[in-house]
């Protein structure tokens, strides 16, 4: 009886000890990725693709062709199609905040943007 | 028949196996804090340094392909409370500035730069600069004033690695895990321990994007203090930092 709950016992600890290990072992691991092929080949294309932006919005870039800058109150702007963009800092990156909208002025904007394929 | 060993004997078999394979992994932990606790006084030591850099950040493509962006920094830092940060990536030059209580942020491409108060001691600096406007550099994990809590801070574990080679040097390999990241940094083991390679995984991300960097040091560098100062160039405009940003769009947020 006491040999079997030893040889239980045993077994036990080694599955223990052995899940324990796996799991240092995957953290350690050296995963069966590429590492001597450099680089990928980065496919693009341009296309343009129209939006509708509205007040208060965040863009990464200005608007297809828009690159009139304007100075209002003191504040550099940027001004197309009857709209005001705003240039502020987030963190280290540009971003344009939709300031104003004309009257009249259409919110439905064209971007240009770059497409991976 | 009488039994090899008793019932007591056993379960001590037992527990003495566990507690070696659980005592190996904290004598781990102690190495690896013992390392980063040397670097840190190291670090603090230094009045005047520059950390130059270069190393990629992983970014996943909509179609799922993972492509590296290279990037080259160099950090000038003159304590307690001047420092420059020039990060170049693949599309324009960004320079950080911390000096007499300003954070000044340039970037070349767009010609803009914008300026804020910042708090004069460099530990508070940092963590408004970090929380507050979003600003995001290798190399700020290497400024405050103690490195490796700043390391630990969020640590949910710690693991020694052993030693790694690379650069002609052998290195101390650390692992730091968080609730978001898994953090690696190494450890010159030969002259100065100063930290010489760190990379930096986001555990949730799809592809587990991560950024890796080498880092040389130049202790003790002549840094003259107008190399340090911010002026805006010529043709710059100054425009302001969006801290609100709970208006996001689909584009930008």
């Amino acid at each position: 009886m006491l040999r079997r709950d030893f040889f239980r016992a045993v077994l036990v600890t080694l599955v223990g000890a052995g899940l324990v290990s796996a799991e240092v072992e995957a953290k350690r691991g050296r995963p069966a990725s590429p590492r001597s092929v450099g680089g990928t080949r980065r496919r693009t294309r341009r296309r343009r693709t129209r939006r509708r932006i509205r007040r208060g919005q965040r863009l990464y870039s200005l608007p297809y062709g828009c690159s009139t800058r304007r100075l209002r109150g003191g504040v550099n702007y940027y001004y197309c199609g009857g709209i005001w963009y705003q240039p502020a800092y987030q963190g280290t990156t540009v971003v344009y905040i939709v300031e104003t909208v004309d009257a009249g002025a259409s919110t439905d904007v064209e971007f240009e943007e770059e497409e991976y394929y | 028949m009488k039994p090899i060993v008793s019932k007591l004997s056993v379960r001590l078999v037992g527990l003495l196996l566990f507690s070696l394979c659980f005592s190996a992994s904290a004598e781990e932990a102690d190495a690896a804090k013992d390392i980063l606790k040397k670097m840190s006084a190291e670090i603090a030591s230094l009045q005047k340094f520059v950390i130059t850099g270069d190393g990629y950040t992983d970014a996943r493509l909509p179609a799922g392909q993972i492509i590296e962006h290279s990037r080259d920094v160099t950090l000038r830092m003159s304590r307690p409370d001047t420092l420059r940060i020039s990060n170049y990536d693949e599309e324009s030059l960004s320079e950080i500035f911390f000096g007499e209580g300003v954070l000044s942020v340039y970037r070349e491409k767009e010609g803009f730069y914008a300026q804020t108060e910042l708090p004069l001691d460099m530990n508070a600096a940092v963590d408004f600069a970090i929380n507050e406007i979003g600003i995001d550099a290798p190399v700020l994990d290497f400024v405050s004033s103690d490195v490796a809590g700043h390391l630990l801070k969020a640590a949910e574990s710690i693991d020694y690695f052993g030693l790694s080679r690379f650069r002609g040097q052998n290195h101390h390999h650390i692992g730091i895990r968080t609730a978001e990241t898994d953090v690696q940094v190494w450890v010159s083991a030969e002259g100065s321990p100063l930290p010489r390679k760190m990379s930096i995984s986001s555990k949730w991300d799809a592809g587990a994007p991560r950024s890796v960097y080498f880092f040389d040091w130049t202790v003790d560098p002549g840094l003259e203090p107008k190399s340090l100062r911010f002026v805006p160039p010529e043709g710059s405009s100054r425009i302001e930092f969006d801290l609100d940003t709970a208006e996001c769009g689909e584009s930008a947020c």
